[in-house]
């Protein structure tokens, strides 16, 4: 019976591998867009202020908000890394299962 | 003794194999909810674009835009509602919180305020386009129906 658990765990450890590394270029793109939405937002908010459109209660009320958004970014990013986390480990278990089917159709 | 570890090994790798499993960290990607979300975040531009065509601050009085805020605030909570029937949706849940909270906050302002300025339009219309982006994307990102299948 063909059944070595080092080649197993190797293969395992390469498609985690594989899938990680088609996910991370996403995880980028997504994670700089949020920061230049937030450079935007803080150039506005520095614009309205010198301009005196906004006064520093209104800055400090904006700030307040930056917070939710910031909090809802990096719940956003959490979703990116499960999926990603989720897809690695599937394609782990797929490999296990592929090298079980070929292992017990030699017996 | 060494066919005995054999069959054991095999039976091991059968029973692996008919009881295979898949790893589920998120709830199914939800086509509708992403599409609500759009069109809420469309809602929401078109309001604000709505009380900027009245040019006169003073003008711009709550009352006029009551039913466009109230219109926003029901997708809101019916969004929010959806992401916190389901399972494994922690993330997307609170992201929809946070749009309830901004929005809440928006409209409460502009309804003691009686008016509403030209430099709040602006922020209030980046703000809630940049919190729809991450209900969007928080959507986008969960794995597609095929993903979950046993």
């Amino acid at each position: 019976m063909d059944f070595n658990i080092n080649e197993v765990l190797a293969g395992m450890a390469n498609a985690v591998k594989d899938s990680l590394a088609e996910d991370w270029p996403e995880a980028k793109s997504v994670l700089n867009r949020f920061l230049q939405n937030r450079r935007a937002r803080l150039e506005l908010l520095a614009e309205l202020r010198l301009n005196n459109e906004i006064t520093n209660d209104d800055l400090i009320s904006r700030l307040e908000d930056e917070k939710l958004l910031l909090d809802s970014e990096l719940h956003t990013i959490a979703i990116i890394g499960k999926a990603a986390a989720q897809r690695a480990a599937n394609a782990a278990i797929g490999f296990l299962e592929d090298a079980i089917a070929v292992a017990v159709r030699a017996l | 003794m060494k066919k005995l570890k054999n069959i054991a090994l095999a039976g091991t790798l059968i029973c692996l194999l008919f009881t295979s499993c898949k790893v589920r960290l998120l709830p199914d990607r939800d086509t509708s909810l992403q599409n609500q979300i759009e069109f809420t975040g469309k809602m929401i531009d078109s309001l604000y674009l709505n009380i900027a065509e009245e040019t006169v601050a003073e003008e711009r009085t709550y009352k006029k835009y009551a039913k466009g805020y109230n219109a926003v605030e029901v997708e809101l909570n019916s969004i929010l509602l959806k992401n916190k029937v389901k399972a494994l949706n922690k993330d997307a849940e609170k992201i929809a919180e946070n749009s309830v909270t901004l929005w809440s906050r928006y409209k409460s302002k502009h309804q003691a305020d009686n008016r509403i300025s030209n430099a709040d339009i602006k922020l209030n219309r980046v703000f809630m386009r940049d919190q729809v982006l991450n209900m969007l994307l928080g959507e986008k990102y969960k794995p597609e129906e095929n993903e979950n299948e046993n």
